[in-house]
């Protein structure tokens, strides 16, 4: 018996557990993250890995369902553009086991570089997807796509956005989880290493295979009470279904499961029966573009374009599409503080990484990368952040452009694993004059402090650079500033004297991770001049500016006394309270 | 049905105080569902989650809309006020309300500093709010809540009740 209240990617994971799943492999990133903690959660006994990255767990899932087994695979939508090779190639070549890939959207975006749609990539792909509207439906359509995906021998996507992720909602169930399904490979070259010929005969079964599919998972048409219709999935169809019910708009409901592929049948009858249809889905039109008339959406405009869908803009939408007068809501006359942005922890080693890169190469350019040190753009120490492994070939590429400038680029630890050293591997050969500082805080903090591989005991970073062919390496203890300082300015010296990559490696671990408190707290002394350097170039949460004393003030709370303040302080006016 | 905002800052116990919510209206038998933000939004920044108990296959609030709103701190409460419907409560964890009136109920408490002095761990504003909602709502019923929570630590109970308390008495 389970019971509880449950997070979306809590569900998906016991869903998984429950159909038979042997082996589960997964990058983080949010909002996909708890999806594979949670299954380590449910089935200790079973077999669980952090990949290096999506490509990687991608292949490895599809290795075992290939030889007859049940996997499942979870990561985030921009995830899913470094795992898309496999991806194209096994929607071809099909599993024998089962094979479920849950990638995670982020309309908004809240925590990503784009508001992508991992469905179009199942479009593309020809992978079945399915579009879960909250947790518990979450769990349902797991469940439908481990069915399917054994039935119809096909990898099938699970597409939740992050409101079905990191929603919550209470389920039980007596459900006993099914054996681990374990399978063994049976050779098979024409469909395993099928050459092109063979390519062409797959895709073409494949396309019979989802016509099939399609018309045995049509959406089931309601009985008619209106003539206009809202045919909805995912969060979308949820927030649609509670505003039509709360507000009696004039539509009946129709909730696509899975979107693609969508049975022609049901687009036809749609068509026919309702004088008027609006299609609710995030965040492309997917479902919309099989529609060719009486249709409203985001093909129409009637749907932005951008951004997260919301309660109330659907209310908005369907109400100017029903010609019912829209109610402005004016909020309650009170001037609105603009929202907190997130920073760097008080005492995190990152910040006077970024902050002895200032003082090392202040016409520096700094080239970033995706997790928590993205937020080293509060100190103006990130100029660019393009996607995971970017920062090191931005690095070569930028000094290219600009020569004349120092480059340092920031990478962390997990992210240098995942797409990194590729990139610092091509700096050698390539001969690029830039400093690469790696910020190793020991854990992937951003996502909910997954491991990282270093930590394993089998791999350095500092053995991964010598690999990569990087002959200057040095290691730091961020909380010193001058030794990082100095190591910066020895680093850029090597790698324009000798052509070739520097690392810097600043070590320091993760103080939210290790709940880090000095019994000592720093304290401004008298001799402050509020010169705002500690609170506005250092940048530190702990300390703000105090306006009656015109000094500024550390919050004691706040401060977990790693002291580097005091090293930051130009007029020594920042001591020790003991 | 009742539906509303916790709101506050990323560390502050937010995401927790949603999940307390969540799982004792569970334990009464009614209908949860919560939205919550994490990741990148979660180190410091404003943090709020969505909730509705009763019924709803979304936990989203539209504008205007919000039986109530729990807020940690008086900034992120006038940030998320206008969810807050006409005679909704609004239950701050602070007792500084300045510039903060309208058509509705405020029950503000200096949550954070009673469980501090009177509990003697911070921790437990969270309980203390927790007992500030449960005193709010007629639809939920107080002792049931509290004889789901007795294998609670004393301390936490006291911390709740203190909050019944304070709710009923403002």
């Amino acid at each position: 018996m389970v019971k509880g209240f449950f997070l979306g990617n809590e569900l998906m994971a016991l869903a998984a557990y429950h159909a038979g799943v042997k082996s589960a492999y997964a990058y983080p990133g949010t909002p996909s993250s708890e999806i594979l903690s949670s299954f380590m959660h449910f089935a200790p006994e079973r077999y669980s890995q952090w990949s290096l990255n999506e490509k990687i767990a991608l292949e490895l899932a599809a290795g075992e369902a290939v030889s007859g087994s049940y996997t499942l695979c979870a990561m985030k939508m921009v995830g899913l553009n470094v795992a898309a090779d496999p991806l194209f190639s096994v929607a071809y070549t099909g599993v024998e086991g089962a094979m479920v890939l849950v990638s995670a959207d982020d309309p908004g975006p809240y925590s990503s570089q784009t508001e992508q749609d991992s469905r179009m990539y199942a479009v593309s792909a020809k992978m079945p997807v399915f579009d879960p509207c909250n947790p518990v439906d979450a769990y349902r359509l797991t469940l439908k796509a481990y069915e399917i995906s054994a039935r119809y021998q096909l990898p099938v996507m699970v597409r939740p956005v992050m409101r079905v992720c990191h929603s919550r909602q209470n389920f039980s169930t007596d459900t006993e989880p099914a054996p681990a399904i374990k399978g063994s490979f049976i050779k098979d070259t024409s469909r395993w290493a099928a050459t092109p010929k063979f390519r062409r005969m797959l895709h073409e079964k494949l396309n019979r295979t989802l016509e099939i599919l399609a018309a045995e998972n049509a959406p089931k048409m309601p009985e008619k009470k209106h003539d206009m219709a809202v045919i909805a999935s995912g969060y979308a169809y949820a927030m649609a279904h509670d505003v039509i019910e709360s507000l009696e708009l004039p539509f009946d409901i129709i909730k696509v499961d899975m979107p693609f592929p969508l049975d022609k049948q049901f687009v036809i009858e749609a068509e026919m029966v309702y004088d008027k249809i609006v299609v609710l889905e995030e965040t492309f039109p997917v479902i919309e573009r099989n529609f060719t008339i009486k249709t409203d959406g985001r093909l129409t405009g009637l749907i932005p374009s951008e951004g997260e869908l919301t309660a109330d803009i659907i209310e908005n939408c369907l109400k100017k599409t029903a010609g019912i007068p829209i109610d402005e809501k004016t909020d309650s006359g009170f001037g609105s503080p603009a929202p907190l942005k997130p920073r760097l922890c008080a005492g995190c080693g990152h910040r006077p990484a970024f902050y002895a890169m200032k003082l090392a190469a202040p016409d520096g350019i700094y080239p970033g990368d995706i997790g928590c040190y993205t937020l080293g753009i509060n100190l103006n120490a990130v100029d660019t952040c393009i996607c995971m492994g970017a920062s090191i070939t931005f690095a070569e590429s930028m000094k290219r452009s600009n020569p004349d400038k120092p480059v340092i680029c920031t990478i962390g630890d997990s992210t240098f694993f995942h797409t990194g050293v590729s990139g610092l591997t091509n700096a050698v050969l390539n001969k690029a004059p830039i400093v690469v500082a790696v910020l190793d805080n020991e854990t992937t903090a951003m996502t909910g402090f997954q491991p990282v591989p270093h930590m394993s005991g089998l791999i350095s970073i500092e053995e991964a650079c010598k690999g990569a062919g990087v002959k200057n390496i040095v290691t730091v203890d961020p909380y010193n500033l001058l030794k990082s300082v100095n190591a910066l300015r020895e680093a850029l010296e090597y790698a324009h004297e000798n052509n070739a990559p520097a690392v810097v490696i600043f070590r320091k671990e993760c103080v939210t991770k290790t709940r880090y408190k000095n019994k000592k707290t720093a304290v401004i002394l008298d001799n402050c001049i509020d010169c705002t350097i500690c609170y506005d170039w250092f940048e530190c949460p702990a300390i703000s500016r105090s306006r009656p004393k015109h000094m500024a003030e550390i919050d004691e709370s706040a401060c977990v006394g790693c002291m580097v303040c005091l090293q930051v302080c130009p007029n020594k006016a920042i001591g020790v309270r003991k | 049905m009742i539906k509303g905002v916790i709101c506050g800052k990323g560390g502050q116990g937010v995401i927790t105080l949603n999940a307390m919510i969540g799982t004792l209206a569970s334990g009464l038998g009614l209908s949860a569902i919560s939205a919550e933000t994490h990741g990148m939004a979660m180190r410091g920044g404003s943090v709020a989650t969505y909730i509705k108990i009763g019924e709803g296959q979304s936990a989203s609030v539209a504008l205007g809309d919000g039986d109530f709103i729990i807020s940690l701190t008086r900034d992120e409460a006038l940030r998320n006020l206008p969810y807050l419907r006409r005679g909704g409560v609004l239950i701050l964890d602070t007792e500084d309300k300045t510039a903060i009136e309208g058509d509705f109920r405020i029950i503000s408490l200096d949550a954070t500093g009673t469980a501090n002095e009177k509990f003697g761990n911070k921790i437990l504003a969270g309980q203390i709010l927790l007992g500030a909602f449960l005193g709010c709502f007629r639809g939920l019923d107080v002792d049931k809540a509290l004889e789901i929570l007795k294998n609670a630590p004393k301390i936490n109970i006291d911390a709740v009740k203190y909050g019944v308390e304070n709710a009923q008495t403002v």
